[in-house]
Parts: C-alpha cells; sequence; structure tokens
C-alpha cells in the first residue's frame, strides 16, 4: 500500500503533521517515518521522495507555431515563459491552439529522469528548453503527446504552486491482513494521530440535501450485505480529472481514467472504502437489488469477460439482471462511460468471506475485493466515505444529487470487551501506564467505559474488525506503548527446564548421516516432490503416489523413493565436470498406505487421513569420468554408517531383488535377522532414463531409519587367552552363488558339527540365511573361532574369477579361524573339525548349487 | 709375544676392517672367540707349553683377547653411529599433499538445524517432529487461520490431491475420513501445526522446538517452494513477553557465542496476539553496521508473540491458567547468511564442488 505524506498531512490540521513529525524525530522525513510506522506494525518497505525536479517547471503560453523547415513532425514554438518569448522546438502532435498553456522546462531545468536542458539545435533550428509531457515529469502515465494545462493558468507560474502535492514523499507500506483499516489514508493517520498525540481533522462533509428514496436499493440477501448507501446524481459530465486528482492517483499508482471513476479511486485511497459508479440509465428501472446470483446466471464484467455464476455468489442486479459482482467487479453493461449522465453512487459493507469465496472462485483479485475480503467499515466511516466521493464529484463532474438511500442489511455486532488492566503486565511483562491505556483507545476511537480501575468495558469501532478480544487491546496498548519497552526478563522459574529430549528418528538419521559422512560422501538436500516420470521406476503404483494439485516446476509427485533426487543431482554434476561424486541424503518419502492404520491418541483422527512419511538414509557413489569405484565401495558406506548407530550390518542377498538395481550388482543390508536396508549398481534403463553416459557405473544404498533400534550400546567380551589357528579354504562355486550364502552354510556346518547347546542359533527364514552366535564352548572343546562381535571368525579374502576356474564360476577364498577356550589348539584337531565343516557345508550348498567343490 | 698369537692377532685385525655389518662382527667374534674360534683354542695348547712358559703365555693370550674384545666393541659402537646416521640422513616430505581418507560433508543447512536444535536443547527445548503433507486444520485452522480468513494468502499454499481413502486396517471404513475434500490436505506452510500436535498430546509445561522442511509456492531467486524452519513455543503459568526476549537473548549467546540484542517490531500471525517481528543485533558486525545488516545494526530473524487464546481454546488449553509464547524463523536464510552462500539455487542442486566446502 502505497501512502502519500502529502495526502497524509490533509488529514491533519493544516502544518500540523510536518511540525508534530519533526518534533517527534530530528532524524529527517524518510527516517522518522520508517521508524514511527515500522514501530506501529505499519510496516514501511521503502520511503521515496518524488516531485523534487518539477520544481523548475513553470507554465507556458504559446505565442506562435510554425512548421520545422527540415523536418515534417516538429513544430517551432514562440513560447511566453512569463518573462519573455523563447523559441522551443517540439515534436509532440497534441500542441494547443495560440493562447493554450503547457508545461515548460526551461534551460537549467533538470527532468526527473535526469535530464539536463540546456539550449541546442534541433535539426538547423535553436530550441530554449523543453516542452513536456506528464510522462517525462513521472507524473502521469501518458507519453502519447504534451501536458496541455488549463487556459485560466499564468505564463510563468510554477507547477508546484498550481498542483499541491506534486512534490511528495511516498511511503511504501506493508499492511499485515488484520488491519483493512491502514488500506487508506485516513487508517494510517488515525494510528499516526494516536501515537502522536495530534488531533485528526479529516476534510468535513455533509449530508446532501435530497430526499430518502428506500425504493432506490433492495437488500434481498442481508446476511451477505450489512449495508447499502446509495446515491442518485444527474447532469454529470464524465471528462478528464484534474492535474491534481491525476497526479494524485499516478502517485499511488493507479491510472487516471475519467472524473467520475477517478473519484471512487481516490476516496478507495483515502478512506479504504471500495465504491461503485454505475451508469443509472442503464439500469433496469434505475435500481438495484443486492441478491444471491441464480446458478448459471450469466454476467459480463467490465473487463470483459463473461462468467457464469453461482448461487453462493452475491451481485447487485438491476430490475432484470447483474449489474456487478458484488465488491469484486463492476459489469460491463452498466459502467460509466463518456456520455453517462446520471449516476448511481454504491457504497457498501459486504461479508468478507463470501467476497473471498467469490472472488477465488472466479479468478479475480481487485483492490476492491481485496479490502472487502479483509473488512471494511459498516458505521460511520462507510458514509464518510460516501459523502466525500460525493462532495468530489459534484466538483469535478457537476451535476446535483437528487436521492439517497441507506440500506440495512445484518451487520457485524461490535463485541463488548472486557479488558483487564492487569493481565497486560501478566502477558507482556510489563507495565503500561493508564493514562496512555486511556488515551491510546480513544485515539483509535475504542469506547470505553471504566467499570473499576481495574476492568474497563471497551466496544471496538466499526473500522477495527480485527479488535475482537481481550488480547487485541492488550496488543493495541503495547503497539503505542512500544514494543521495545518490553524488558528481557525471565518471568517463570526454571523448573520445567530440566527434560529436554531429541526426537529418535531425528537422532538416528543424524547419526546415519555422520557415518555417511565419515565414508567420504557429501550431504545433498532435493526437493520432496519430483516429475511423475521420475517416480515411474520404482515399486509404487500410480494410486499410492502422494500428488500435489498445483504443483511447481511440474513437480507434481512427492518423491516415493531417494533415487530420482540423488539422480538428479549426479546429472546436474557429470554436465558440469568428470570428478567423483558421492552424495547422500537423509529425507523423507511419501506414499498412501495400502489401508491406514488407525491408532489412539489426541491426533489419531487426523493422523488416519494422512499419507505415510518414511524417513531414509540414502547414499550414491559414482567414480567420476575415470571410474576406478568399486561397487563394495557402496555396502561399505551403508555398513559404515550403520556402525555409526551401533549396529553391525553385512550385506545378504536380496530377499526380494530391486527393479531398480541392477539385478546381478545388489544386496540386501542385514542387522541381524532385520533387513534394514539396500544396496547395489543403479539399473541401467535408468542412466538411460537420466541421460548419463552409456555404461556410467552409478551405485546406490539405502537404508531405512525407521527400521532400526534406538541406539545400541555395545557390551565387552572377555579377550580370548589361547591364540587361534586358522585354515583357508578355496571354493569353486557358481558366481550368482552370494558370499553371504558361503558364510551362512559354513556357520550352520560349524554349528552341526560342533555342540549344538552351546549355540545360540537366530534363523533369518526370509532369507534362507542364518547368522550363529559363538558362544564361549565346553572347556577344552575345539570350535570355530568367535570374532571381537562374538560372530564366526570366517574371512572372506577372495574372489578369484579367470584361469583354472571353469565359466560361470569363481573361487572363493575364505579362512576360517579354530579356538579352545583355556587351551591352544593342534593342528590335527582344527584340521579334522575343518574338514568336517567344509564336507558338511559343500553338500548343504549342493542342494541349490550341484557345482561347488573345494579346490 | 708368541708368533701363533701375533699372527691371529693381525688376521683379526685384517678381517675386523672388512666387517660392515653387526652380523658380520658378531661371526668374526665368533671365529676368534666362539668355543671353537681361533683364539679360544690357542689357549688349549697352552697345557703343552713347558710350566714356565705358560705363565707368560697366559698372560699374553689375555692381552690378545682383551684386544680383540675392545676392537670389537669399537667396532660395534662405530656400526651403530654409522646406521644412525643413515637413518637420520632419510627424507620424506610431509609437506607434500596429505594422504586422507575421502572427505566427506554435512549439508550446511544441515550443520545450521543441528546447532540450532542443539542450542535450544541446552536451553530446556525439546525437539518435536510431525509430517510433512498437514491436515488443514492443524495447518491453518487450529492456528487461527479460518477458512476464506486472507490470512491464509500470507503462505502461499500447495495442495495435496484428494485421495480415495482405501479404509481402515481393521477393516472400518469412516465415513468421515472417506470423504477427504479438496483442500484439506497440504503441505505444511509452516513448522507451526506441530505447536497444535504437542499442545493437543501433552499438558504444560511444554517447552519445544520444531524444525523441519517446510513449502509454499514460491519460486525465485529469493525463494524456494522447499524451504527450512524452527519453530519455538513455551507453555506454562507466567510466561510474558518479556520471557520470550530474555529466552531469544539467552539463545543468541549461546548460538553465536555472544548476547546480542533483541528488538521486536509489531506484526501480525493470525496465531499470536500480541504479534511481532523480531530482529537481531547483527552477528556479523556486532551492531556497528555492516553490508550484512544493511548498515542498520540488525539483521531481521523471524516472527514471534504470544500464543493466541483462540489457539490455546483449540487445543484444549484454558488460556486463563496458562499463557504461552512462539517464535519461528527461516533456517534456509540464516544459513546463506552464516556461510556467504552467493545463490539459493546452489543449497538444492548437490554440486559436489559446492557441498565440499563445508567441511
Ligand atoms: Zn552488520
Amino acid at each position: 500500500m502505497k501512502i502519500s505524506h502529502h495526502w497524509l498531512s490533509e488529514m491533519f490540521v493544516e502544518g500540523a503533521l510536518d511540525a508534530a513529525l519533526a518534533a517527534w524525530s530530528a532524524e529527517g522525513k524518510a527516517a522518522a517515518w520508517t521508524r514511527l510506522l515500522t514501530g506501529l506494525g505499519l510496516e514501511v518497505e521503502a520511503v521515496q521522495a518524488v516531485g523534487e525536479a518539477v520544481r523548475s517547471i513553470v507554465v507556458g503560453e504559446i505565442r506562435g507555431k510554425s512548421p520545422h523547415p527540415q523536418a515534417d513532425k516538429l513544430t517551432v514554438v514562440e513560447l511566453f515563459d512569463g518573462t519573455g518569448v523563447v523559441q522551443v522546438v517540439c515534436g509532440a502532435s497534441n500542441l494547443p491552439a495560440i493562447g493554450g498553456k503547457v508545461a515548460f522546462a526551461p534551460v537549467g531545468a533538470v527532468l526527473p529522469g535526469g535530464l539536463a536542458i540546456a539550449a541546442r539545435e534541433l535539426r538547423g533550428v535553436a530550441s530554449h528548453g523543453m516542452i513536456c509531457s506528464e510522462a517525462e515529469l513521472e507524473i502521469g502515465a501518458d507519453d502519447g503527446g504534451i501536458l496541455v494545462l488549463p487556459e485560466s493558468w499564468r505564463a510563468g507560474e510554477r507547477l508546484v504552486d498550481r498542483v499541491p502535492g506534486i512534490v511528495d514523499t511516498i511511503l511504501e507500506l506493508g499492511i499485515t491482513p488484520n488491519r483493512p483499516d491502514a488500506l487508506g489514508h485516513l487508517g494510517v493517520a488515525r494510528d499516526v494521530a494516536t501515537k502522536l498525540g495530534l488531533p485528526l481533522r479529516p476534510p468535513a462533509v455533509r449530508r446532501p440535501d435530497a430526499p430518502d428514496a428506500p425504493g432506490l436499493v433492495s437488500i434481498a440477501a442481508p446476511d451477505r450485505c450489512g449495508r447499502y448507501l446509495g446515491y442518485v446524481l444527474e447532469g454529470m459530465s464524465v471528462q478528464p480529472s484534474p492535474l491534481w486528482m491525476r497526479v494524485r492517483l499516478h502517485r499511488l499508482g493507479l491510472r487516471a481514467i475519467s472524473n467520475v471513476v477517478d473519484v471512487t479511486n481516490f476516496v478507495l485511497m483515502e478512506c479504504g472504502q471500495p465504491l461503485h459508479a454505475f451508469d443509472r440509465d442503464r439500469l433496469a428501472e434505475g435500481r438495484v437489488v443486492v441478491r444471491r446470483a441464480e446458478r448459471d446466471e450469466p454476467m459480463t464484467t467490465l473487463d470483459g469477460t463473461q462468467k457464469l455464476l453461482t448461487a453462493e455468489d452475491l451481485v447487485i442486479a438491476d430490475a432484470s439482471a447483474p449489474q456487478a459482482l458484488a465488491g469484486v467487479m463492476g459489469g460491463a453493461h452498466s459502467m460509466v462511460h463518456a456520455g453517462t449522465h446520471n449516476l448511481l453512487l454504491e457504497a457498501a459493507w459486504f461479508a468478507p468471506a463470501g467476497i473471498r469465496a467469490t472472488a477465488r472462485r472466479h479468478g479475480y483479485a481487485t483492490d476492491s475485493s481485496y479490502r472487502f475480503e479483509r473488512g471494511v467499515d459498516h458505521g460511520v466511516g462507510l458514509e464518510r466515505a460516501a459523502l466525500r466521493a460525493l462532495e468530489l464529484l459534484l466538483e469535478l463532474a457537476g451535476g446535483r444529487c437528487t436521492a439517497w438511500t441507506d440500506a440495512p442489511g445484518e451487520r457485524p455486532p461490535a463485541p463488548t470487551i472486557a479488558l483487564r488492566l492487569p493481565r497486560v503486565a501478566a502477558l507482556l511483562g510489563v507495565e503500561v501506564p493508564v493514562s496512555t491505556a486511556r488515551a491510546v483507545l480513544a485515539g483509535l476511537e475504542v469506547q470505553v467505559r471504566e467499570d473499576s480501575p481495574e476492568v474497563w468495558t471497551c466496544v471496538a469501532p466499526t473500522h477495527r474488525p480485527d479488535l475482537r478480544r481481550e488480547v487485541d487491546l492488550i496488543e493495541e496498548l503495547m503497539r503505542f506503548y512500544g514494543l521495545d519497552k518490553v524488558p528481557a526478563r525471565l518471568t517463570v522459574p526454571q523448573a520445567a527446564r530440566a527434560a529436554a529430549h531429541s526426537d529418535p528418528v531425528t537422532e538416528l538419521g543424524d547419526r546415519l548421516a555422520e557415518g555417511l559422512r565419515d565414508a567420504g560422501l557429501h550431504e545433498h538436500v532435493a526437493m520432496a516432490f519430483v516429475a511423475e516420470n521420475k517416480v515411474e521406476f520404482f515399486a509404487v503404483p500410480p494410486e499410492r503416489r502422494v500428488r500435489v494439485e498445483n504443483p511447481m516446476r511440474a513437480a507434481g509427485v512427492m518423491r516415493t523413493h531417494m533415487l530420482p533426487g540423488l539422480l538428479d543431482a549426479l546429472a546436474h554434476n557429470v554436465a558440469r565436470h568428470t570428478r567423483p561424486v558421492r552424495l547422500f541424503e537423509v529425507g523423507r518419502i511419501y506414499a498412501w498406505p495400502e489401508r491406514h492404520v488407525l491408532k489412539d491418541g489426541p491426533t489419531a483422527a487426523i493422523d488416519a487421513l494422512l499419507p505415510l512419511e518414511r524417513a531414509i538414509a540414502a547414499a550414491l557413489i559414482y567414480g567420476g569420468a575415470k571410474g576406478g569405484v568399486q561397487a563394495r565401495e557402496i555396502t561399505g558406506a551403508a555398513v559404515q554408517a550403520l556402525a555409526r548407530v551401533g549396529l553391525r550390518a553385512r550385506p545378504v542377498d536380496p530377499p526380494t531383488p530391486a527393479a531398480h538395481l541392477h539385478p546381478g550388482v545388489q544386496a540386501a543390508l542385514a542387522v541381524g535377522d532385520a533387513i534394514v536396508g539396500e544396496a547395489g549398481e543403479v539399473h541401467p534403463d535408468l542412466i538411460r532414463a537420466w541421460d548419463l553416459p552409456e555404461g556410467t557405473r552409478v551405485y546406490y544404498a539405502e537404508i531405512a531409519v525407521e527400521a532400526l533400534p534406538a541406539r545400541v550400546t555395545a557390551k565387552a567380551r572377555d579377550l580370548p587367552r589361547f591364540p587361534s589357528t586358522a585354515r583357508d579354504l578355496s571354493l569353486e562355486i557358481p558366481v550368482t552363488l552370494s558370499a553371504a550364502r558361503v558364510v551362512a552354510a559354513l556357520t550352520r556346518a560349524a554349528i552341526t558339527c560342533t555342540a549344538q547347546e552351546h549355540v545360540e542359533l537366530q534363523a533369518a527364514q526370509s532369507v534362507g540365511f542364518a547368522e550363529g552366535k559363538i558362544a564361549p564352548g565346553a572347556a577344552g572343546e575345539v570350535r570355530l573361532a568367535a570374532d571381537s562381535f562374538g560372530e564366526p571368525a570366517i574371512e572372506v579374502l577372495e574372489d578369484y574369477r579367470g584361469a583354472g576356474v571353469p565359466a560361470g564360476h569363481r573361487a572363493l577364498l575364505l579362512r576360517l579361524h579354530y579356538a579352545a577356550e583355556q587351551r591352544s589348539v593342534t593342528d590335527d584337531e582344527a584340521q579334522a573339525l575343518h574338514t568336517a565343516i567344509v564336507a558338511a557345508a559343500c553338500e548343504a550348498l549342493r542342494v541349490d548349487a550341484p557345482t561347488v567343490r573345494p579346490r | 709375544m708368541p708368533a701363533r698369537l701375533a699372527t691371529q692377532l693381525a688376521a683379526f685385525q685384517e678381517a675386523l676392517a672388512r666387517v660392515d655389518s653387526e652380523a658380520a662382527l658378531y661371526e668374526l667374534q665368533v671365529a676368534y672367540l666362539g668355543k671353537k674360534g681361533a683364539v679360544t683354542q690357542l689357549r688349549g695348547e697352552m697345557g703343552k707349553l713347558p710350566p714356565e712358559a705358560r705363565k707368560g703365555f697366559g698372560a699374553e693370550w689375555n692381552r690378545v683377547r682383551d684386544a680383540i674384545e675392545a676392537e670389537l666393541e669399537a667396532r660395534r659402537t662405530y656400526l651403530k653411529d654409522q646406521a644412525r646416521r643413515l637413518d637420520l640422513a632419510r627424507v620424506d616430505d610431509l609437506t607434500l599433499p596429505p594422504l586422507r581418507p575421502p572427505a566427506g560433508t554435512l549439508h550446511p543447512l544441515s550443520q545450521t538445524r543441528r546447532r540450532l536444535s542443539e542450542s535450544f536443547q541446552r536451553l530446556g527445548f525439546s525437539l518435536a517432529v510431525g509430517p510433512h503433507v498437514e491436515h488443514s486444520k492443524y495447518n491453518f485452522d487450529d492456528l487461527n487461520v479460518p477458512q476464506d480468513h486472507p490470512a491464509r494468502d500470507m503462505a502461499d499454499t500447495f495442495f495435496i490431491r484428494p485421495h480415495r481413502h482405501p479404509g481402515f486396517d481393521d477393516g472400518s471404513d469412516n465415513d468421515a475420513a472417506m470423504r477427504l475434500r479438496a483442500g484439506e490436505l497440504v503441505l505444511r506452510t509452516h513448522t507451526s501445526p506441530v505447536q497444535v500436535r504437542t499442545m493437543l498430546s501433552q499438558k504444560p509445561p511444554i517447552r519445544i522446538v520444531a524444525l523441519g522442511t517446510t513449502f509454499r509456492c514460491d519460486d525465485d531467486a529469493t525463494h524456494s517452494p522447499m524451504f527450512h524452519q524452527i519453530e519455538g513455543l513455551y507453555v506454562d503459568r507466567g510466561v510474558t513477553m518479556a520471557d520470550l526476549k530474555a529466552t531469544l537473548m539467552d539463545f543468541t549467546r549461546d548460538f553465536y557465542g555472544r548476547r546480542l540484542d533483541v528488538r521486536f517490531r509489531p506484526s501480525f500471525f493470525p496465531f499470536v496476539e500480541p504479534g511481532a517481528e523480531f530482529d537481531i543485533g547483527c552477528p556479523f558486525c556486532g551492531g556497528d553496521g555492516c553490508n550484512l545488516c544493511k548498515r542498520t545494526g540488525y539483521i531481521e530473524i523471524g516472527g514471534c508473540g504470544m500464543v493466541h487464546p483462540a489457539v490455546f481454546e483449540a487445543c484444549g488449553i484454558d488460556p486463563e491458567v496458562y499463557t504461552g509464547w512462539a517464535f519461528g524463523f527461516g533456517v534456509d536464510r540464516m544459513t546463506m547468511s552464516q556461510h556467504a552462500v552467493p545463490h539459493l539455487r546452489h543449497m538444492f542442486e548437490g554440486d559436489v564442488r559446492f557441498l565440499e566446502q563445508f567441511p
């Protein structure tokens, strides 16, 4: 909202505002306004001094005109500037006749745009100054010709003396939605008056000396229209507004149109009250009905668009058809035009929610709807605005008011508010002096009845619909007393401070992130929404995807997987450099559940309507143009991340293969018997879909954060007192048989070959994999040694493929460690157990892979 | 000296001069003074000598042995010294690029989020979380932003397309739940619904921060449709705006390492009353004025105020008994100014050349 300093000063006794502002602060106009208004919650976003350059512009009188000898479009003008006649060359086609008045920039003037006027020759003819357009003077938008001034003005007069307020300071205010009253100069002036202790003196208005004509307006929807003031004006003459009016509107960013329209806009800016003027001769029976529209009733608004209305839209109709979309926009049929003579002027109060719904429904956002949906004055201010418009209309467009009426609807009640003064300090932590409270409420025109020193009964004025309860009044007191007077003081004992805690999932995610960082990965933050074609590769079917109704960047689906975001980032990097890309992200993925889970608790009913959000830690590794990354680095990163939360993870065969990963290069991540994630090479189809170079190897892993147990505390194991003995094993196996399966088979065999009762067996049937925990054996018994984590000491040393191994096979070199409690193991006993374990394991493995054999 | 002793001594001395390692020195020692060493054997011959010659020979033999031992020891010292000197002459240039495991980084947003969260936990705030896809009741209605109120325009909202509710896991089909209307679910426009969830779920005293991802349809050089917020809420008996100011100052001391001024400016947020914007003394210049604070000495941080009684009422807390304050601010802009990030887009592109700058 633009506010003019000059306009504000018209709301006070002449000169009073400038004096009071200077007395309040000596820091200069711009700084004073910024501090004063921002301190009141009317944030000053910008301050602009305007019109200074116009000071040197004078009225010029045309004394002679002759065509330029060298140029068809130029005219040589003899111009009287009040002291003498100068010769000026002008290119405008709208030069007035001899005796006409124009805006003249003499030699030495500097135009607002910075152009310095000097004597010069235009194609051989001397020109001493410039005849200006209003655009060149930045006092209007019209750049189609020069500014023609009224003939009555005297040559040599300065424009600034003729047009009050042409030199001004414009304040750009950010008005919050609770302050519709501040969407006009009068409302801002009221705050200023209260703050500076200055009496408010807005221009006086008076009721027209015309009869009441109740038939003029009927309100058929009193719930939607609280009040409708209608005025009949006859004998108007529609023409351009005088310069002061055009400048005034231009300064606030409005375009001057005609005196009638300009007056309604002027009052909008002064009082914050939208008005509408109908061409009364175009209204059937010359009267209006405020009613709901018929379903699908057609209407053409004054911007020329045709709308089909709904039964919830409020219209101002004449005896037969809608003539305005109430509070939003006028209709084309009855709009004011050059030949309009008789007007019906409307000043009304419409229910905010209805205006907002209609504006949204039909895609309008007008100055009018903006104010009505925030709530305009339905009391004194409404009539004041109407009368101010009436006054200006009669002044600028002639004619007279022949009838008027004030039609009542249902006005919102003004709430009675009990203001308990002790409550002010209880809420703010600072006392507001009673005298200040009294002055502030009076300044804001709140009616106060001081029932007791502690409790005041207040009724808010109709121009402040935001003042509805006690806290609203307390805020007003604070606003004017000064929010900067709130001290910094803890007012509650520290008692409640003890139990600060974190969120377990956030905590786990943070630790995983640290693990991935330690594995050399950089954290990325991707958008939570992606384009539909980027989620098609992943297992969530279309009906379970969570879609955004009004997406940006064509990203209409909440991500169902972390990989698209990481691949986007990878593609971004690959397009710009050749370096390795190692990224991770901890974020959420979204999907509608197959069935909603009904839980208990105060938010359960709402939660049951929401999609699932799962926290995922995802990692991506790409070796750069030179390659050189091994697939196992991705499992390494994942295992490292899990170690950070105290979990010992290992890759196992995936229970079901992931479609977005290479079928031959993927694993599930297991912790104990639970699968907590996956890892593998990104499927070549995805590499192609993301337009990455053919053959690019990219590795991906993810961990489901919520699947992890809360942090595990490691328990110490006693150190072995006697050395273990190792036996190596080279096993020829099909390439498709995983090392995890081989190790599992050896573990299982070890369990079978030694005493069962010493082993806690945790079978993970889902993956066909058993994990053994090696318990201390009976004294003297030889057994598979346990590593530091109590797991079988079976190392996988090498995966050999090449000479000497049949096609489709590989040789896996393993090392098994044997030990006994309380003594050393002899070579012979170790060998005997080893032979038995290998035989049993091979036999088990051959069920699925008959070609397994020791080498 | 008997000739044979002299010969052996000379032979030893000749061999000793050629010895260049401690191992060879040991071999030489064994060859002359070992059990079967050449000099040792000569002592055995002493018995064959006439008794009057024995004494003289014995003395000579002892002298020769002592001489050999001394020379062996001297040579050993010399060799050790040589070896040490050689070892010390080695040069390995440790100013060559250090070999370190590949360095990973946490995103600057994460770093700021963690620091904020740690700061507020030290000030006694627990971390609270909520869903990103939120119901408009928690995102708007219960926060005193009714349907068809212009305050809804303060945040350009992403709406979630209505979804045919599949029914519940117990087989029931809650009628109300099945009728999800357009506009009912949104991407949370702020972290404030976490306030509502917390107040619905626990009794005062409540002292929480919610930190997380938020969404608004805004996309330009300074706005990302996805961004991050932190929000604090404190509800108890006797909580005041003065307490809020003091707490925010305590926060600046913890977060910036020095207590900075906190300044309130009246503003409007539907869920607080009185509402304010808060600025803090510029942490970069200490309030003297610099480019980052546009010479004002203050940095605009976010919004705050006293919890609106309508919010308390929606959450079942009696505003006559309890008061509370809330504050909220954006994490992204704070992160960018902390790390002098020139463009917002860098934050979400995942360019490793950018990310690796934040060790
Ligand atoms: Zn600064």
